[in-house]
């Protein structure tokens, strides 16, 4: 059913691992089978030995949950990502039950999850915590990557508003807006999806997405999101960069997106603000290895954490 | 100085072609899915807009299962013509409906798929087994009574 599809157990295997702190919920973000991955790369999280990088990370302090993204190569062969061998804890796999590009896996109990709305590329999910039990809504997506036709900044845009449809679709189905996105969408916080009212409508100040709405040609448009990966660009503090070189864009490319409703109407939106570390995973333990220029390249980063 | 009106008097009564449009189209194999499923399962359509599209969602919804629902395709077209629909299918398949046949050759396409049928079969099973759960649970609730 929507929700969790099943439990393992398997034991450790050795360094080199994924573990799922209790409370996290990873999203992968599943790459397209098709063209054909180059040769070489490894096919999924198990053989990469946890060689991925979360891209965004989402945490709710209030509740002690995060969510997090990361890049998977599916290797063409379309099956879940193993994280079962090296785990040697207990995850559950959350069902989308026909999304393609994402896989869902944490350790939060079970029930607590469910699926409510999704589709080939993005899926909603309310987690319900706490006691009495609050519900908030994950919203996770793998959008079309930047390239060459079909994945013109024309078809991203209207894959954006895809995303808040039904972003939308599912706060008006669950009568809040309690809403969190960690997702790999595949643009800039700048990009026009993103940023548009008739998009995801994220912007970079807290202050402005604690609007209801927003004037945008004498009509209101919202609510909005906050997006704090805007304070990740570039690499000028110390910490690991939210950006690195790609070509194909303008020289730099995010690792995925978190964004927050500020405008709850409930004063839990207090909670849901929080800190967020913009692209490698923040916590635990974690390495990185960043090739020179500081252009952190998918295989050789390194993240452990347990 | 205003002066009769200009417009011409049968403008109730057509002139333009009686053509199903797109909504309505996909309205109603929303109701034949609920129909053929006996309500395990309902098609749902909503419709909304994007620059100069209309944009037209449809979801298989199941009640049972939490109310969970499923973007099984999204269609869009202009406001005027209605035709060309472009559908999208699964992560980036594009159909293009040139006229209400074709939409439902689409359609008849997309809903005989394996994958939709594998979709729509498990989901099915799944809501069946809900259903039984629920029952043995609540017949258990009032043997305990």
């Amino acid at each position: 059913m929507p929700g969790f599809s099943g439990v393992a157990r398997r034991p450790s295997q050795g360094p080199g691992i994924w573990a799922l702190r209790a409370g996290t919920i990873l999203a992968l973000s599943i790459a397209a089978p098709d063209p054909p991955v180059p040769s070489g790369a490894k096919s999924d999280l198990m053989r990469r030995g946890g060689r991925a990088i979360a891209s965004a990370t989402c945490h709710l302090q209030g509740f002690g949950i995060k969510a997090q993204v990361a890049p998977v190569l599916d290797g063409g062969r379309r099956r879940p990502p193993s994280l079962t061998q090296s785990t040697g804890q207990e995850y559950y796999r959350v069902a989308p039950v026909n999304c393609s590009r994402i896989r869902v896996i944490t350790r939060l109990p079970q029930g607590t999850i469910l699926t409510s709305i999704d589709d080939a590329r993005m899926a909603v999910f309310r987690i319900r915590l706490g006691d009495p039990p609050i519900s908030v809504l994950l919203a996770t997506a793998h959008l079309l990557a930047k390239g060459p036709q079909p994945n013109t900044p024309d078809n991203q845009r209207s894959e954006a508003n895809d995303f808040s449809r039904l972003i939308r679709k599912a706060e008006g189905k669950h009568k809040h807006m309690r809403t969190f996105v960690a997702a790999d969408l595949n643009v800039n916080p700048t990009d026009i999806g993103l940023i548009s009212s008739d998009g995801l409508h994220a912007v970079p100040t807290r202050h402005v997405a604690g609007w209801p709405s927003r004037q945008v040609n004498g009509k209101p448009r919202g609510p909005l999101f906050f997006n704090p990966m805007f304070s990740v660009w570039g690499d000028l503090v110390q910490r690991p960069p939210g950006t690195f070189f790609k070509g194909l864009t303008y020289r730099t490319a995010s690792f995925g997106m978190s964004l927050i409703r500020c405008y709850s109407g409930t004063p839990l939106s207090t909670c849901l603000m929080t800190a967020l570390s913009g692209s490698l995973i923040p916590t635990g333990q974690h390495r990185f290895a960043l090739r020179r220029a500081n252009r952190p390249h998918r295989t050789i980063c390194r993240c452990t954490f347990a | 100085m205003p002066r009769g009106g200009q417009w011409p008097e049968d403008l109730l009564d057509g002139g333009v072609q009686d053509v199903a449009t797109p909504e309505e189209i996909l309205t109603s194999q929303a109701v034949d899915l609920t129909q053929k499923t006996k309500e395990l399962l309902r098609g749902k359509v909503e419709v909304g807009s994007h620059l100069q599209y209309i944009v037209i969602d449809f979801f298989i919804v199941a009640p049972a299962l939490d109310w969970y629902e499923y973007r099984l395709f999204k269609a869009r077209h202009k406001l005027r013509p209605q035709y060309p629909v472009e559908l999208t299918v699964g992560a980036d398949r594009k159909i293009k409906a040139t006229g209400p046949d074709e939409l439902l050759r689409a359609c008849s396409l997309i809903f005989s798929e394996q994958t939709t049928r594998h979709l729509v079969s498990e989901l099915i099973a799944l809501v069946k087994k809900r259903l039984e759960d629920d029952q043995a649970r609540s017949g258990a609730g009032a043997e305990g009574q």
